[in-house]
């Protein structure tokens, strides 16, 4: 999983080096609408809606990673 | 003073005074156009034309007021969508005062904007039903809506439509019956207040439809327009969809902001208004795939010397950079960008590209827009030349407005309306000043407000007060530390001087850790924009005023 959060991270922002830690904002500086570009390849990949008020709560790689195991998302 | 002479309007439009009027200029004008379309989850474009707007929005009107809702405060929570379009102007064209809530808040924030509005009503989206129910059960409401989505027992203003559409077809239009005036208040939106609380902005229905048509006039946009701009927002609501609507374009919408770059590429739009955000995310997109393509050295050439022979009327490797700008943007040759400073740097760029940026300035209480660049008379740098009715002055540096589109105050706050009125002019709080020409330029805030390059702005009290529950910390300052080139490239930044009696016998990285777990909590509750990004820990008091405020600024 943590691969695949790499590689669309990268994809739209051309950021790599991630670990479990990596804080979106604080660590890679992105900025609002770079998340919701992240979060929108997240929709599309695993074909779900995630909802505005969830993605403030998903900060780091490993809030992502357990969200959306929340969801039954386990595999990439 | 600077009163600027009348420019010839790029688009005549008629000039509306109220909304009743305005439906009805733009449902007979242009009844066949295309005027409104929007993407689906699984990429399905749907749309209404003028005339189908109209009628759905005579229809949910009607329903409003055959509900005994007339004339009421009746508030839209909910992402952009067309239903949040169509209950805007049937509210605000049978005599009731569209509320638009900031869904940008906590979950009691909105609950406050609520109770503070006076909102009889509330149509919203399924995400907030949750959020407004309680509303209902303490008697603070009267109906919830919803207007997307379905839940058993609550109205929809589907439902709502079907029995306006009745009730016409009857021949019964009571809506159009009613009596709406120019000076009445139209539109309730909220602003970063300088306290915790953000102030409630008060514009009439003429003050919304003139900077409409002072907005139009100075900018014809083209066939088909596109914004994410959020509607809850007057930079989204009137320059982007009603200055649309008056010049009769074809509006794409946008409720989600993680499917823009996908959806600007479906829609295929020649303009689109934004915010610098938007327009620097997709100049990184561009420099990416360039990069990723090998080709960042070349494209560098290519721009430096087009800039040369574009002067002499031959630009070079025009094409290559034109393939450029399809792939990144399409047919896209016009952005209005506002809300927020843009470098000037990459308006240039995006020029070169055939993209035209036209940088504007406005502030809700004015309705919003008060200055903006036009197409033969574009000056980067600048926030343009102000409005036809818009009249500037400088006093001591800060932007005074007065107009037509000058705000009716804040509603319930006769205090904060006075401090920031006089003899009729609106103290923006902005500093700037005027070039030979008129034209406006930007250089900084008196406002203790941090405005951020999505156009949003918080106020730092705010974020201070939620320091307040934290026992480890005894004074705080927040403010946006300089991150880039531009002043709103800002990282949100918390200085923190922790109490010393709390802090007896602990390193400076067990406080900074403890400091953190606790930003990080707070951090959940808020939206993204406003979360603090940095801590910094401080060893001694902030330096005080003489009311024993912290003092911001250092002298």
């Amino acid at each position: 999983m943590l691969q695949l959060i790499e590689e669309i991270v990268y994809q739209v922002t051309g950021k790599n080096g991630l670990t479990y830690d990596t804080d979106f904002v604080q660590d890679l500086a992105l900025n609002s609408f770079d998340v919701m570009n992240i979060i929108g390849k997240f929709e599309d990949h695993f074909d779900t809606t995630i909802p505005t008020r969830d993605v403030w709560h998903l900060h780091q790689v490993k809030d992502v990673i357990d969200y959306l195991a929340g969801r039954g998302f386990t595999q990439p | 003073m600077i009163n600027m002479p009348n420019e010839k309007p790029d688009y005549q439009a008629p000039c509306y005074d109220t909304f009743p009027e305005f439906l009805n200029g733009i449902g007979a004008l242009f009844a066949k156009r295309p005027a409104l379309s929007w993407y689906t989850r699984r990429k399905e474009e749907y749309g209404y034309t003028y005339r189908e707007l109209v009628d759905r929005v005579r229809a949910l009107r009607e329903a409003i007021c055959a509900q005994g809702l007339a004339g009421a405060h009746i508030a839209i929570a909910s992402e952009n969508n067309a239903e949040w379009l169509v209950t805007f102007l049937a509210a605000v064209s049978c005599g009731c005062v569209a509320v638009c809530l900031d869904i940008e808040q906590s979950d009691e924030g909105i609950r406050d904007m609520l109770r503070r509005a006076d909102v009889r009503a509330v149509f919203l989206s399924s995400t907030f039903l949750g959020i407004c129910e309680p509303l209902l059960a303490e008697g603070t409401v009267e109906k919830i809506v919803l207007i997307e989505g379905t839940q058993e027992g609550v109205a929809t203003s589907e439902e709502l439509c079907a029995l306006g559409f009745a009730r016409l077809n009857a021949g019964e239009d009571s809506a159009a019956d009613i009596v709406v005036r120019p000076d009445q208040t139209a539109v309730l939106v909220f602003t970063s207040g300088t306290t915790s609380k953000s102030k409630i902005v008060m514009l009439s229905q003429k003050a919304v439809l003139q900077n409409v048509y002072d907005g139009g006039s100075y900018v014809c946009f083209q066939e088909k327009v596109f914004t994410a701009l959020p509607f809850y927002h007057a930079y989204g609501l009137s320059c982007a969809v009603l200055i649309s609507f008056q010049q009769g374009a074809h509006l794409y919408i946008n409720g989600n902001l993680r499917t823009v770059m996908a959806e600007l590429h479906m829609a295929q739009p020649d303009t689109m208004l934004a915010v610098p955000l938007m327009v620097e995310t997709i100049h990184n997109q561009i420099w990416l795939n360039a990069e990723r393509a090998g080709k960042a050295a070349g494209l560098r050439k290519v721009l430096k010397m087009n800039a040369v022979t574009r002067k002499v009327g031959v630009p070079f490797c025009g094409k290559v950079l034109e393939d450029i700008r399809k792939k990144a943007v399409g047919n896209l040759s016009l952005i209005i960008c506002g809300g927020a400073h843009l470098s000037r740097e990459i308006s240039e760029e995006f020029d070169l590209f055939g993209v035209q940026i036209l940088q504007g300035y406005g502030i809700s209480e004015c309705s919003p827009l008060i200055s903006v660049n036009r197409r033969k008379a574009n000056k980067m740098g600048s926030v343009g030349l102000p409005l036809p009715t818009a009249q500037v002055k400088l006093v001591e540096g800060e932007v005074y407005a007065r107009g037509p589109s000058v705000m009716q105050g804040y509603y319930h706050d006769d205090e904060e309306t006075a401090e920031a009125m006089e003899d009729g002019w609106f103290k923006t709080g902005d500093l700037g000043y005027q070039d030979k020409d008129g034209f406006l330029y930007l250089t900084g805030r008196k406002k203790n407000l941090i405005v951020f390059k999505n156009g949003k702005k918080i106020s730092p009290e705010k974020l201070e007060n939620l320091f307040a529950s934290i026992p480890l910390v005894k004074e705080v300052m927040v403010y946006g530390a300089a991150s880039g080139t531009s002043v709103d490239d800002v990282k949100l930044t918390a200085s923190i001087y922790p109490d010393p009696e709390r802090i007896q016998g602990m390193t400076s990285y067990e406080i900074l850790n403890l400091l953190q777990k606790e930003v990080a909590k707070m951090n959940a509750e808020l939206p993204t924009y406003q979360q603090i990004q940095m801590v910094t820990i401080r060893e001694k008091e902030f330096p005080k005023t003489g009311t024993k405020k912290i003092k911001r600024y250092v002298e």
